[in-house]
């Protein structure tokens, strides 16, 4: 094809005007002999660096405290593998799978929310408006009052209860392929049918199972150990990056599923590898920590909002919903001496607030969200 | 001003009585101005007698673009949904290197048509040939090299800046590792400015004119940087301004950067200015084609879209121009009193 453009008057006649002058909100980066090239938006990497930086922070205060408070410093040594062994033990042993639990269920959360948004183009869509936490409850909830675990302990319950449910949800909206709307409205008759058979069973159990169950339903970070750490982490460390590879067919998929398909992507593929990864990192954060609210609907609106861009940034909600949940859980063993409230209560309390006040400084520059 | 069909015969004598296939795009009065060769001279060397659909005969006269550029036709395609039949046993040639506009009364399968050649919709039989190979089979990333498409009335997520929009036109040509290289930004570049759109590239496409956005969008279209350009109905809902200014943007890439365009249109004299080839739909059938002054008759308007007309002359273009009659005024203005071609002699 011939690129020789003459130029080409603009409406009314006006000759095409001059270049760009507004080009600060992009560095181009280009490798001349492997071709890499890339860009850089200053201002998604500055909010990635801050929260990077008090999600560490969030991390390191969340191992400080407890019944024996530490200090700081010691806390960060004996991360680092030093200290002294009294310390570096309760460290490990007590505080780190705690605040590793709440740093990865947050990423896990955030990460899935902004590929669920994304995907349906509906910035209500979140694993708990599309019936994936509610599969979880539902399956956790039978568990304690039927005594059906089978030999399968919470865990592995929450996560063939949101397998099961995500999958349902994406085999009742096919339909010729899916469409965003319809994953939408389908996880949110899934969602009502689980909670309906997860109330049931709690009218039908005891209290003290129904307490558990609530207990569990409400998501909390209390007594994690190792052995419940390892799978999500393992599943974190493949999904997540998987997450950041699929960004970039994504970004076609925003623009409507004919426009994607003329500009090759191939969407059916690349919905159900996008569903598919935030299902399994939701599945697996729900059963390590239990559906902690909110966070995976407000982590990405939260990061879309900070990072100034048209669709949540994975990368970015990963990290706001880490901070959003160690923040949450912080608050949650410091709020009500003695008493250590479930991370679950706290994030709805303190991540509203957050989102609505975005939501009210961007309709004010006149660009609402 | 001289009419285009007082001219055509000129060169190509046996235009006039041949309907459908018109294979040759016809000789327009500015076809002196155009920047590829004129096209005068070649039916007589290389027309073969045509008969009715058979598009092979085209395969020997398409050399407008030098080289050879893109070969898009379909052959005995049905196009469905559900159970539904839209487009039955349809062959076409599009024409390379000149714009096609397919006409047509609503429902008439040109949409759905339009579709299948951009292989968003599978077709029951028949297939979209490009360059010889089927589009289903090409691989979808590598289609998207040779053929964009601009579907009707996009929606561009809210935030989305416009030069944003346009880049995402390069994802054909992107990897990960390669994301932004040097010909995607040139690209981008020359996409901007070919739709007048650098000025507002920084400006959210939510927050443009219709006018404005569907330039964005059609850049977009033009930074994919496809030889073939399918536009659905890119005039929706523009006021009659923004319409001009779109498709003569559209004129602009066909003649400056020789590219392919296939258009829906649904103003008969937009596509008799506008297109060098006019393929009139009739319930899923092609009911005629070829240069526009040869198939917009008042003949073929009463045959496809059921409405009683006079084709006189655009004043400004030559080209048929096509005024309604309705219910209320079949009988004036008086059919003789309007200029009909043959009538007048410019």
């Amino acid at each position: 094809m011939t690129t020789d453009l003459a130029p080409v008057p603009g409406p009314g006649g006006t000759p095409a005007p001059a270049p760009p002058t507004r080009t600060a909100r992009r560095i181009t980066f280009r490798l001349p002999a492997p071709q890499v090239s890339g860009v850089v938006r200053p201002r998604l990497l500055a909010v990635c660096l801050g929260l990077a930086a008090t999600a560490f922070l969030a991390f390191a205060v969340e191992t400080s405290v407890g019944d024996i408070p530490l200090p700081l410093t010691d806390v960060l040594k004996a991360l680092a593998g030093g200290g002294d062994p009294a310390t570096a033990l309760i460290v490990h042993e007590l505080r780190l799978p705690r605040a590793l639990a709440g740093l990865l269920v947050g990423i896990a959360f955030g990460v899935a929310g902004a590929l669920l948004q994304t995907v349906t183009l509906n910035p209500l869509a979140s694993p708990d408006t599309m019936g994936i936490t509610q599969g979880a409850g539902t399956a956790v909830v039978a568990g304690i009052v039927l005594g059906w675990d089978g030999g399968l302990g919470t865990q592995a319950l929450g996560l063939l209860g949101a397998l099961t449910a995500g999958l349902l949800v994406y085999l009742l909206a096919w339909k010729r392929g899916t469409t965003g709307y319809r994953i939408v409205l389908v996880g949110i008759g899934v969602a009502w049918i689980c909670t309906s058979a997860t109330d049931y069973l709690m009218a039908r159990g005891q209290r003290f199972q129904a307490q558990a169950a609530l207990g569990w339903l409400v998501g909390n970070l209390n007594g994690r150990t190792w052995d419940q750490i390892g799978s999500l982490a393992a599943t974190t460390a493949v999904l997540v990056p998987a997450a950041l590879l699929l960004g970039r067919q994504i970004r076609t998929l925003q623009l409507g599923d004919d426009v994607a398909r003329g500009l090759g992507t191939r969407v059916q593929a690349v919905r159900v590898a996008v569903l598919l990864v935030a299902v399994g990192l939701v599945a697996f954060g729900t059963a390590t920590a239990g559906p902690v609210a909110f966070v995976a609907l407000a982590a990405p609106q939260v990061a879309q909002r900070l990072a100034g861009t048209a669709f949540p940034p994975p990368a970015t909600a990963g990290l706001t919903g880490a901070v959003m949940v160690l923040v949450s859980d912080l608050a949650a063993r410091k709020i009500v001496p003695d008493t250590e409230l479930p991370v679950g209560v706290v994030t709805g309390v303190l991540g509203a607030p957050v989102l609505l006040w975005l939501l009210i400084r961007a309709n004010r520059a006149g660009s609402g969200g | 001003m001289t009419p285009k069909y007082e001219r055509a015969p000129k060169c190509e004598p046996a235009s006039k009585n041949e309907r459908a296939p018109k294979n040759e795009p016809a000789t327009r009065s500015e076809a002196a101005s155009r920047h590829e060769p004129a096209t005068c001279h070649e039916p007589r060397t290389r027309h073969q007698p045509a008969t009715p659909h058979q598009p092979a005969t085209l395969h020997h006269s398409r050399p407008a673009v030098p080289g050879g550029g893109p070969d898009l036709r379909a052959h005995g395609l049905r196009l469905a949904y559900d159970d539904r039949v839209v487009v039955e046993d349809l062959d076409l040639v599009i024409p390379t290197g000149r714009v096609t506009a397919i006409v047509g009364a609503n429902a008439c399968g040109k949409s759905t048509l339009l579709r299948a050649l951009a292989r968003l919709l599978t077709p029951r039989a028949g297939a979209v040939h490009l360059d010889g190979r089927s589009v289903h089979s090409i691989p979808t990333r590598t289609l998207a090299q040779k053929l964009g498409i601009l579907p009707q009335s996009p929606v561009a997520p809210e935030g989305l800046t416009v030069v944003d929009l346009v880049g995402r036109g390069r994802s054909p040509h992107q990897t990960w590792w390669r994301q932004w290289s040097q010909s995607d930004e040139e690209a981008v570049h020359e996409a901007l400015r070919a739709t007048a759109m650098t000025d507002l590239a920084h400006r959210p496409v939510d927050e443009l004119s219709g006018g404005q956005r569907q330039r964005a969008w059609i850049a977009m279209a033009v930074a994919q940087g496809t030889p073939v350009l399918l536009l659905d109905e890119p005039t929706t809902y523009l006021d009659l301004a923004h319409q001009i200014d779109v498709l003569d943007l559209v004129t602009d890439l066909n003649r400056h950067q020789g590219r392919t365009v296939v258009m829906v249109l649904h103003d008969l004299n937009q596509a008799c200015r506008y297109a060098d080839h006019v393929i009139a739909m009739k319930a899923g059938r092609v009911a005629g084609e070829g240069a526009p002054a040869d198939v917009i008759t008042a003949v073929m308007v009463e045959e496809v879209f059921g409405l009683r007309c006079v084709v006189g002359e655009d004043p400004v273009s030559g080209t048929p121009l096509v005024v309604p009659m309705g219910r209320h005024h079949e009988n004036t203005p008086d059919p003789a009193a309007v200029p009909v071609p043959g009538a007048t002699t410019g």
